[in-house]
């Protein structure tokens, strides 16, 4: 089913997802984060910077409008449902997923929950600006 | 809620990750992962990755159910809706964490191909039971 794609507000919620990025594996969690990798901060900072941050801000706007489109099959759901949505896929896709990956693969629990915190405090945001602005 | 299709879809999704990672992709993971056999046996409790595995793709599954109880969508809609959560929200979320974390293109690719086809299992088993 295709549904109407909101540009402007897909490209802020992108945004908004590249920005709590920056806050949360910066000053908020860059510390617990490089101890759960067993990394210094030289070590993590490999990779021409430019290359790491425009594809992960392209992941960002990616998931975005995707999202975009998720709540336009919905719909026009309100704000409660919106959230509801938005932090389901985080809690019920995206959380689980990569937890698959990081259990097998021996990766610390701090590092799961960080991430996990990320991912959602990120669909919420997208959610909530989606909301607004369509 | 359609518990016999989730059940079956979890059962699916685990089974083609233990394709993928079992026969398939093994030796490829684990040299992308640089984990050498020891760092994988030491201190790994098996029947609890396996475990915490099952659970982990249930949820997906369930989430997948009460979707698709809210949506009532078509067989093609379950297919594209499955492949679609694989490849636009768990593979670019993958794909963000594995650049922080300076990880290989080729696990990334490793990681999320297995979603896509795990994914398109799970829309199989709902197509096939709903």
């Amino acid at each position: 089913m295709l549904t109407e794609i909101h540009w402007l507000a897909v490209v802020l919620a992108g945004l908004s997802g590249f920005l709590v990025g920056g806050i949360w594996y910066g000053p908020l969690f860059l510390k617990p984060w490089l101890r759960a990798e067993g990394k210094t901060k030289e070590e993590m900072g490999g990779g021409h910077p430019a290359m790491v941050f425009g594809l992960a801000f392209l992941c960002n706007l990616f998931s975005a409008f995707i999202l975009d489109h998720v709540l336009g099959t919905y719909g026009e759901p309100d704000m409660r449902l919106t959230l509801l949505i938005a932090g389901g896929i985080a809690l019920g896709f995206v959380i689980p997923a990569y937890g698959v990956n990081y259990l097998f693969a021996g990766r610390k629990l701090a590092l799961f929950w960080i991430d996990a915190g990320y991912w959602l405090v990120t669909y919420l945001a997208m959610g909530a600006i989606l909301e607004l602005m369509v | 809620m359609n518990w016999l299709a989730v059940g079956l879809a979890t059962v699916a999704f685990f089974a083609v990750g233990a394709l993928w990672y079992g026969v398939l992709f093994g030796k490829a993971w684990q040299r992308a992962t640089g984990l050498s056999d020891d760092q994988l046996k030491t201190g790994a409790n098996m029947p609890l990755i396996f475990g915490t595995c099952f659970v982990l793709e249930f949820i997906v599954c369930l989430t997948v159910g009460h979707m698709f109880d809210f949506l009532e969508p078509g067989d093609r809609a379950k297919m594209m809706i499955c492949v679609g959560l694989a490849l636009g929200i768990m593979m670019p979320a993958t794909g963000i964490n594995y650049l922080y974390q300076r990880k290989s293109l080729k696990l990334f690719l490793i990681d999320s191909a297995h979603f896509v086809v795990g994914m398109a299992a799970v829309g199989g088993v709902f197509v096939a039971l709903d």
